[in-house]
């Protein structure tokens, strides 16, 4: 199927190159969320890399969440997880969605993303410098890279 | 009106020669400000290990694990809030925030960076004590003190509770 693979080649190369993001909070203390609005300012200009931000996760590829899980959002991210079309990336944004930070031991904390939800790359610091979410974000798109043979 | 338009002309032409607001981020590096408390690092000559930053770190990504003869303390940046209170309590000023901020990481876990000391060990019960330098600086404080003879050579080297029984020891052979 010469021409099935061919599109499949175009869907991956404009993913890597426009990927949408969709920003869920699950619980941080909008720091973090500060910071990725920051990402989208004429300052540091995602949209340099094709990123938009998308107001529903059934249009995105990217899911950047921050915050750690508390209890109240746990059946949400999963549902949006699962809204998200697949393949998708997942980046953790700061260091609550890293390791839950500070919060650790908390009644209400379900633990960190990567106990709910596969993570691809996690961006520490509280919060991360709106440089360090571009990184994370480039980085994730690495696994966007798929190796197709024709 | 005239002076508002004028104004808006003016405007437009410094605009038009003043170049793009955007950083070049990842063509071009952007270093954080002086002052930035980013990625700790440890001055692994001047640690004397006494966990000053382990006490204090208000998010515990600090750990000290006494292992055999060896004691580790080890920063976990997932962990890690950036606050600099262990920069603040440490009395040798061995922990600096360098500026360095991006930690991007696909392995949570690997992000970790430690410092090794040796550990002496009470010489009656073989409990450790304290690490090697924390001794030695201690010795070097109280080296002007007027000390019994053979105080500084043994008693020093007991861990709390055998330096209690056998200063009781001596006191009750009427050596003290």
């Amino acid at each position: 199927m010469q021409g099935g693979s061919r599109r499949l080649k175009i869907f991956d190369w404009s993913r890597r190159k426009s990927p949408w993001a969709f920003h869920l909070n699950t619980g941080s203390c909008n720091n973090c969320d500060i910071e990725i609005v920051d990402v989208l300012t004429p300052r540091f200009d995602v949209e340099r890399f094709g990123i938009l931000l998308q107001g529903s996760p059934r249009h995105a590829d990217v899911l950047l969440v921050t915050g750690p899980v508390t209890r109240q959002v746990l059946p949400r991210l999963k549902r949006v997880y699962e809204q998200v079309p697949k393949p998708n990336v997942v980046v953790a944004v700061g260091t609550c969605a890293t390791s839950t930070g500070c919060y650790e031991g908390s009644y209400n904390i379900v633990g960190p993303v990567d106990r709910v939800i596969p993570v691809d790359v996690f961006v520490p610091g509280c919060p991360p410098r709106p440089q360090a979410i571009i990184d994370g974000v480039v980085a994730a798109l690495e696994k966007f890279k798929v190796e197709r043979s024709d | 009106m005239k002076t508002a338009k004028l104004r808006i002309i003016a405007e437009v032409l410094r605009s038009l020669a003043s170049r793009a607001y955007t950083l070049k981020y990842p063509r071009v590096a952007s270093p954080a400000p002086q002052g930035f408390r980013g990625k700790l690092e440890y001055d692994i000559e001047k640690c004397t290990g006494c966990a000053a930053c382990v006490q204090n770190c208000p998010a515990a990504a600090l750990k000290s694990i006494s292992n055999g003869d060896r004691r580790t303390i080890e920063v976990w940046y997932g962990k890690c809030i950036y606050c600099g209170r262990c920069e603040e309590v440490c009395p040798e000023r061995a922990i600096t925030l360098t500026t360095a901020y991006s930690l991007v990481t696909g392995r949570k876990e690997e992000i970790k960076s430690s410092v090794q000391l040796e550990i002496n060990r009470c010489l009656r019960c073989g409990k450790p004590v304290a690490t090697a330098r924390q001794i030695d600086k201690v010795r070097l404080q109280v080296k002007d003190l007027v000390l019994p003879e053979d105080y500084d050579a043994y008693l020093s080297s007991l861990c709390f509770d055998c330096r209690k029984t056998v200063q009781a020891g001596l006191l009750l052979a009427g050596r003290i």
